[in-house]
């Protein structure tokens, strides 16, 4: 062999044995082994509808299906709302990346909330409060004598007065989330944050249906 | 004596990347950020180029070798052991300044004590350069080792009595030099070197040993702090895994024997290995390890291959010894520096928004895990825990699946939602170092153009010859 050929026959092996490393990595998915991106938010399918019976999947489905809503209407993802959520100083630089103020932000939130609570109205998929009564007067902290006194009333009479839907939308609406947010990484202070919101509502509901039923009995004994 | 003279060569040059399996325990140990940590590398590197040619002035006679060679090793040994107890990144930085320094005297003094101790320039020079590709080759590994068994501060405590044992070598060396039976044999004594001739450096063998040494950083320093910090594997397993580069570098020697490319033949094969290799390690298909092996089988033949062949061309036929060899110190080492200085904030910028990705692929896993809300909140709290604790860094999730209060029900979910989060951030880690690598590749390429502009063929392979009809000849005085 010349001394040229040998010059050019190592590189030349060089090339082929490259080749084929690549070649094996290329065809074992080397351009493909990548973090998940994170999918679009408005494209990204509606959590599952939770059992009735399922308190702890329902109020995840509503958190979930309300912050994939936000994120979709405010042009961002679910999980980078979702991480800047809790804090705000990482929720403020998220405002201010996607051209909106603190308030506005939270506002999504609140709608995006608002609307999954209603999908899951419309597809029956709340529980009636009367089989939540038990679960909600342990959250809440109730004295026995009360949630004695509520076992009373017949469950039909509570599911009346305190539609399941009616109480949420109420509680989200008035609830203020930042304080919520700020607390959740403690479950004391999220506890803390979100019963009086929920008793507020369902006290207010029942108060506003009581006075509606006032209303229409003394208008049908004409006393109004 | 050869041997202590080519230890300290090994050890000086083992220096510029020792600590990079250590880095992350440094990292740790000083709170540090990676920009932070990596002038641990880069002084060192950038002091040992800049003061390899000016250090080698002293070195041009055996007896003027000897006498830097014992202080630069003094300055070394001295600064190590600083090093070693350094209490803060500031000072550890400084003394690896000193210590390169140093390093610069013992390392050109070193080839002309070489050339002396063997009695002829070939075989001098090739010692030298081979000490300094095994040193480069297996100080990471060696770093790693001393790492994981004691604390990255014993890999600078070892190296003192190590290289003060050069010290008598050195004074050896110039006492046989000096012995006229000795001389009379040598063929150092019937080919010396005119004093005050001064050969112009071989500009392109130096530039293809600096670019393919900037590339070479790409591949020690990324692919250790790739598997350290980005797949938390051990330093024991990253220095087991990366032994395969020094391993192949010594398997080219057998290539090349056999192949007689030549310089050229072998400097362009080189560089298309390495470059092919660094490639390979930006397109890995997991994060197993068995992935990096072929990449790094590449990598080392390119590396046994190039260095030593470009720095035995460099030196071949060129005076004064030292001072060549000084340059050949100087183009390695600023390569070096100059591949630090561009992958590094390549990388780091790269991990920053490979970690916000990360964090929005374990946001949407919590999400999706079929697991209790309270469990979820639990978490997530103890995820961005970890992430905060450990902000800059890819993080360790267990310390948050360990504080998890977890139901039966949910246990095999929460095994499967931590094992999907390690691999999101092992893809995550790994896509960090792509740019990097790639970048490092394309280093090794660039080193295709001094490498076509080398003359030489398989004769430069040869003994040098004496020049009979050289009238300003003098002899080496002793």
């Amino acid at each position: 062999m010349s001394a040229r050929a040998r010059t050019f026959a190592l590189p030349a092996l060089a090339v082929v044995l490259v080749a084929a490393v690549l070649g094996v990595q290329l065809a074992s998915g080397g351009t493909s082994y990548l973090p998940a991106a994170a999918a679009s938010a408005c494209s990204a399918q509606a959590p599952a509808l939770p059992g009735q019976d399922d308190l702890d999947a329902i109020t995840q489905t509503i958190v979930v299906d309300g912050v994939r809503r936000a994120a979709c209407r405010l042009g961002t993802s679910r999980e980078r709302l979702l991480v800047a959520l809790p804090s705000s100083r990482d929720r403020a630089a998220l405002a201010r990346d996607l051209g909106v103020t603190d308030a506005a932000l939270l506002e999504e939130l609140r709608s995006g909330l608002l609307e999954a609570v209603a999908r899951l109205d419309s597809e029956h998929a709340l529980p009636p409060v009367s089989s939540l009564l038990d679960d909600f007067a342990a959250r809440l902290g109730l004295p026995q004598l009360a949630v004695s006194a509520i076992r009373q009333i017949p469950a039909d009479v509570v599911d009346d007065l305190l539609p399941t839907g009616d109480v949420l939308r109420r509680a989200v609406t008035t609830v203020d989330l930042a304080k919520v947010l700020d607390g959740i990484d403690d479950s004391s202070q999220l506890e803390r944050a979100l019963a009086p919101a929920i008793s507020d509502a369902a006290i207010a509901e029942a108060r506003e249906r009581l006075s509606e039923r006032a209303g229409a009995l003394g208008g049908l004994l004409g006393l109004g | 004596m050869i041997w202590l003279l080519a230890l300290a060569v090994g050890i000086v040059l083992a220096d510029s990347a020792i600590v990079t399996l250590a880095l992350p325990e440094v990292l740790r140990d000083f709170d540090a950020q990676v920009s932070g940590v990596s002038w641990v590398l880069t002084a060192y590197n950038l002091v040992l180029g800049l003061a390899a040619v000016p250090a080698a002035r002293g070195s041009v006679t055996t007896h003027g070798a000897a006498r830097t060679g014992v202080v630069g090793a003094a300055i070394f040994a001295a600064a190590s052991a600083v090093c070693g107890v350094a209490p803060d990144l500031g000072w550890l930085i400084g003394a690896r300044v000193v210590q390169a320094l140093g390093g610069a005297f013992v390392i050109t003094a070193a080839l002309e004590l070489l050339v002396a101790a063997t009695g002829s320039s070939r075989t001098g020079a090739a010692r030298w350069a081979t000490a300094g590709v095994i040193g480069a080759g297996i100080g990471p590994v060696v770093g790693g080792l001393l790492t994981e068994a004691l604390s990255w501060r014993a890999i600078f405590l070892v190296q003192v009595p190590l290289v003060l044992l050069a010290i008598p070598a050195m004074r050896r060396a110039a006492d046989r030099s000096a012995d006229p039976a000795w001389a009379a044999e040598a063929e150092t004594s019937t080919h010396p070197f005119p004093l005050d001739r001064t050969d112009r450096p071989r500009v392109a063998a130096n530039v293809a040993l600096g670019l393919l040494s900037a590339a070479l950083t790409a591949a020690l320093f990324l692919l250790v702090l790739l598997l350290i910090e980005g797949w938390r594997r051990t330093p024991v397993a990253a220095a087991l895994t990366v032994t395969v580069i020094p391993l192949a570098a010594f398997a080219a020697g057998a290539v090349a024997r056999r192949a007689q490319a030549g310089t050229q033949g072998e400097a362009i094969a080189g560089a298309i290995l390495v470059a092919g290799g660094l490639t390979a390690l930006a397109i890995l298909p997991d994060a197993n390890l068995a992935w990096t092996i072929a990449p790094q089988v590449l990598v080392g033949l390119g590396l046994g291959l190039t260095v030593e062949s470009l720095t035995a061309f460099a030196l071949h036929d060129r005076f004064p010894r030292a001072l060549q060899g000084g340059w050949t110190i100087a183009a390695r080492h600023l390569g070096i520096v100059v591949g630090l200085l561009i992958l590094t904030p390549l990388f780091v910028a790269d991990l920053d928004r490979a970690q916000g990705r990360a964090e929005e692929s374990i946001t949407a896993l919590v999400i999706d895990a079929p697991i209790a809300a309270s469990e979820k909140l639990e978490l997530a709290a103890g995820l961005q825990r970890q992430l905060t604790s450990e902000a800059g860094r890819v993080p360790d999730l267990a310390p948050a699946f360990n504080r998890l209060d977890v139901t039966p029900d949910d246990a095999a979910e929460v095994a499967e939602l931590q094992a999907s989060m390690n691999d999101q951030l092992e893809r995550a880690a790994t896509h960090a170092f792509q740019r990097a690598f790639l970048a490092g590749g394309i280093l090794a390429l660039l080193a295709l153009i001094p490498a076509l502009l080398l003359r030489d063929t398989a004769r430069d392979r040869e003994p040098p010859r004496a020049d009979p009809d050289a009238p300003t000849l003098v002899r080496v005085p002793s």
